[in-house]
């Protein structure tokens, strides 16, 4: 009986062995299929390189790997190599933040298997800069393209005398807030400071309105840091000249007084503390339960893409609330840039790609229409394009106008720690466990100090 | 209190606290179905949704909006990047199956010689093996990235599949199996009778063996069908993704993207159609399947 059992095994898994088969060879030879009816959808089918995923047009040229995320940079690849003879761009996506640093670090490692050009979050440049990571971009003529930004976005891409990477995106931070929600409950101009904030959270809970002022949530990263920013902490010295020193300040009074003010708000039950980016957020940010969301520039393309357009909803964006109306602080959000990566086969034509792929109005037309990207290359942010494009979200709010120019022109730069992932990941747990109520705002500083101080010595830093 | 009553009593009382057992346990086992299936259901529920209805529908998480767009987010898989999901989920067939079927061979030849022949070495060999199914595959990705990109395999598709042909793990369950379910002295009355050891091997040890082989099989396909990290780390070409790494990065464009680039809808309609295949092949090779998964406690 058990042998009869076993005999029947062979034929059935067989089968069933030769179905998955038969399964996998259909599929993809339906996507090959698909692939070759429709080169333009998949323009690697008419490359001539098998792993670009765009099409290389002059494939004699030299040609420059690429790793980007963006999901409008099709557009933007093609514009460059339809106008570039001598260099042609080939590019993969990679990955996204983490998920592209893994795989970026596992190359380092393996010293072998990065790409030509690589994106990179600005606030991860130093942590690769000191694993010699990144070419200095400054005997390529890095100097020719400075003047197109401004010097506070050009100082953040800087370290000591070399420029490790050409800026891309940035974002300026303004408030978005629902001007249907704040009538309803009578706050009839969006608060300019802080204190009218926590005012006009006061008032929206008297008026019996069940929507929460905003949130603030514990996993905000370079949120809640800039946030701390905006009140004058300046966290780390380093990279101006001896790259094995940096100096720490994570809780000092801006950062306690920021603190104090969210959990306050916190604690009178007026703002929220759903973590960022979940679906709880996303539902929260849409349907009103939100009534300001504190954003950075790439903000309202976020929001609109979860929204869509069938909402009632009034968005408006107004200047984030400042500590001192008389003199505002701006601050930043995000940003990406392209760096040339110390495996580049050909440096020099990897920093003109790094420099020249958003370097014409056509490039960041796309950027911004279809990425909603926040363009740092000042001839396209000062345009009248682009200072006057209307936003049918907004109402037809020029939003960039009024809020997001006059912020990004006042951002003075920040530095960034070589660990700043450990650095927001303690971030995290500390403002977690304040929010829990299992420490003060300021023991939560004071124990995040005395973590990073020390992660830092083990990581054979000399802390100033 | 009458008679026959109290002649029934020790049986009424007995089925009645079997029956109050069988409530509790039944109670337990139904809250274990709720709480095993409900992610399920919410899969199911969310791939009918559009963005919208996914952040701001009427029915909630766990009821189907007022539109149902179940259609048309399987019709946006197919137009998206030029369909390049069903790219994703054939590389991942190719990947399981060849992994998969691969690391069976290997598994089942090198168990069967650990088994049944005796060499110098072969219990410090076993027992190096036995350590490796201690390091997880995540811990060697790595050193075997930096083995690949000497090589030049590196972003291509024998970066998942080589290290994919590598089961410890099947190996120890194709020795233990094959210890006991191949007796010596079948092997030494096919000797007798003139058959060399290749044949003894064919007609004489695989039939015997044909359990463990299904659940090897089984056991690194799906391993290798819900990999990871190694993908992650060895692939870049996005035409060469498995499914897993697809998707991860379709949600990682969604977290930050703008209005056109969030992918939600998809990413969760592509989530369901790439457990398909898993569900079918559980399903319909659940008996062996089970047979596999007592074969480490048999001895």
């Amino acid at each position: 009986m058990k042998l009869k059992t076993h005999g029947g095994h062979p034929n059935r898994v067989m089968t069933a062995a030769l179905w998955l088969g038969l399964g996998a060879i259909t599929l993809s030879a339906c996507s090959g299929g698909s692939d070759a009816a429709d080169g333009t959808a998949d323009p690697a089918a008419g490359g001539s390189d098998g792993t670009c995923t765009n099409t290389v047009v002059n494939p004699d040229a030299e040609q420059v790997t690429v790793w980007a995320w963006y999901p409008a940079f099709e557009g933007v690849v093609d514009l460059f190599n339809n106008s570039h003879d001598d260099i042609q761009i080939c590019w993969s996506n990679a990955g996204q933040g983490n998920d592209e640093y893994t795989k970026f670090s596992t190359t380092i490692e393996a010293k072998s298997g990065a790409p030509d050009v690589i994106m990179l979050e600005t606030e991860v440049l130093p942590s690769f800069i000191i694993r010699d990571a990144l070419a200095d971009l400054t005997p390529y003529g890095a100097a020719d393209v400075e003047s197109s930004y401004a010097p506070g976005v050009w100082a953040d891409h800087s370290s000591g005398d070399g420029v490790y990477a050409i800026p891309v995106d940035g974002g300026p931070m303004g408030m978005l807030y629902r001007a249907d929600v704040f009538e309803a409950a009578g706050i009839m101009t969006p608060p300019t400071t802080w204190d009218e904030f926590a005012a006009a959270a006061q008032q929206l809970r008297d008026s019996g309105s069940t929507a929460l002022m905003t949130d603030f949530p514990t996993n905000g990263r370079a949120f809640n840091q800039a946030l701390f920013a905006q009140a004058g902490s300046e966290p780390y010295v380093f990279g101006d000249t001896d790259s094995t020193e940096v100096a720490i300040d994570l809780n000092d009074d801006g950062t306690k007084k920021v603190l104090n003010y969210w959990y306050d708000l916190i604690d009178k039950g007026l703002v929220g503390t759903d973590d960022a980016f979940t679906t709880d957020y996303n539902t929260k940010l849409v349907d009103g339960t939100y009534a300001v969301y504190l954003a950075a520039a790439w903000g309202p393309g976020y929001l609109s893409g979860l929204a869509g357009a069938d909402d009632t909803a009034v968005w408006r964006a107004a200047p984030m609330p400042q500590w001192d109306a008389a003199s505002p602080v701006q601050v930043n959000w995000g940003g990406s840039a392209f760096a040339v990566t110390s495996q580049a086969k050909n440096p020099e034509a990897a920093a003109t790609v790094a420099k020249e792929v958003f370097g014409t109005e056509e490039a960041w037309k796309i950027g911004i229409e279809e990425g909603a990207l926040y363009p740092l290359w000042k001839p396209i942010a000062e345009s009248e394009y682009f200072t006057a494009l209307e936003y049918p979200f907004f109402g037809g709010q020029k939003i960039n106008e009024d809020v997001f120019l006059d912020a990004a022109a006042g951002y003075e730069g920040f530095t960034f720690s070589p660990f700043q992932n450990f650095a927001y990941d303690q971030l995290t747990e500390e403002l977690f466990a304040a929010v829990q109520g299992e420490k003060s705002p300021e023991q939560a500083a004071d124990d995040l100090q005395g973590q990073v101080v020390d992660y830092a010595t083990s990581q054979g830093f000399t802390v100033k | 209190m009458s008679a026959p009553t109290l002649t029934r009593e020790p049986g009424a009382r007995r089925r009645g606290v079997t029956q109050r057992r069988n409530l509790g346990s039944h109670t337990f086992l139904v809250l274990l179905v709720l709480y095993f299936a409900l992610p399920l259901w919410w899969l199911i529920v969310a791939s009918t949704k559009n963005i919208n209805g996914l952040f701001t529908g009427t029915g909630g998480p766990l009821w189907f909006d007022s539109e149902f767009d179940l259609v048309a987010n399987v019709r946006q898989l197919f137009s998206q990047n030029g369909g390049i999901y069903w790219r994703w989920l054939g590389n991942s067939f190719l990947y399981a199956i060849v992994g998969g079927v691969g690391a069976t061979v290997l598994s089942v030849l090198a168990g069967y010689g650990f088994a049944k022949y005796r060499f110098r070495g072969r219990n410090l060999y076993f027992a190096v093996l036995l350590g490796s199914v201690m390091v997880p595959l995540t811990a060697l990705v790595i050193p075997t990235f930096v083995l690949l990109s000497d090589m030049g395999l590196t972003n291509t598709i024998w970066a998942v599949i080589l290290p994919s042909l590598l089961s410890p793990f099947g190996v120890y369950l194709m020795r233990v199996y094959a210890q006991d379910a191949v007796p010596d002295e079948l092997l030494d009355a096919a000797r007798v009778d003139g058959a060399g050891d290749f044949k003894t091997f064919v007609s004489v040890a695989l039939p015997l063996l044909r359990p463990a082989i299904v659940t090897v099989l089984l056991l690194s396909t799906v391993a290798t069908w819900n990999n990871y990290f190694l993908p992650l780390a060895v692939l870049s070409d996005t035409k060469l993704l498995p499914v897993t790494v697809g998707l991860g990065q379709w949600q990682a464009q969604s977290t930050s993207g703008a209005a056109g680039s969030q992918l939600w809808n998809l990413v969760i309609t592509g989530a369901l159609i790439s457990i398909i295949p898993l569900v079918v092949s559980f399903l319909s090779l659940q008996k062996y399947w089970q047979g596999g998964l007592s074969l480490g406690s048999l001895k």
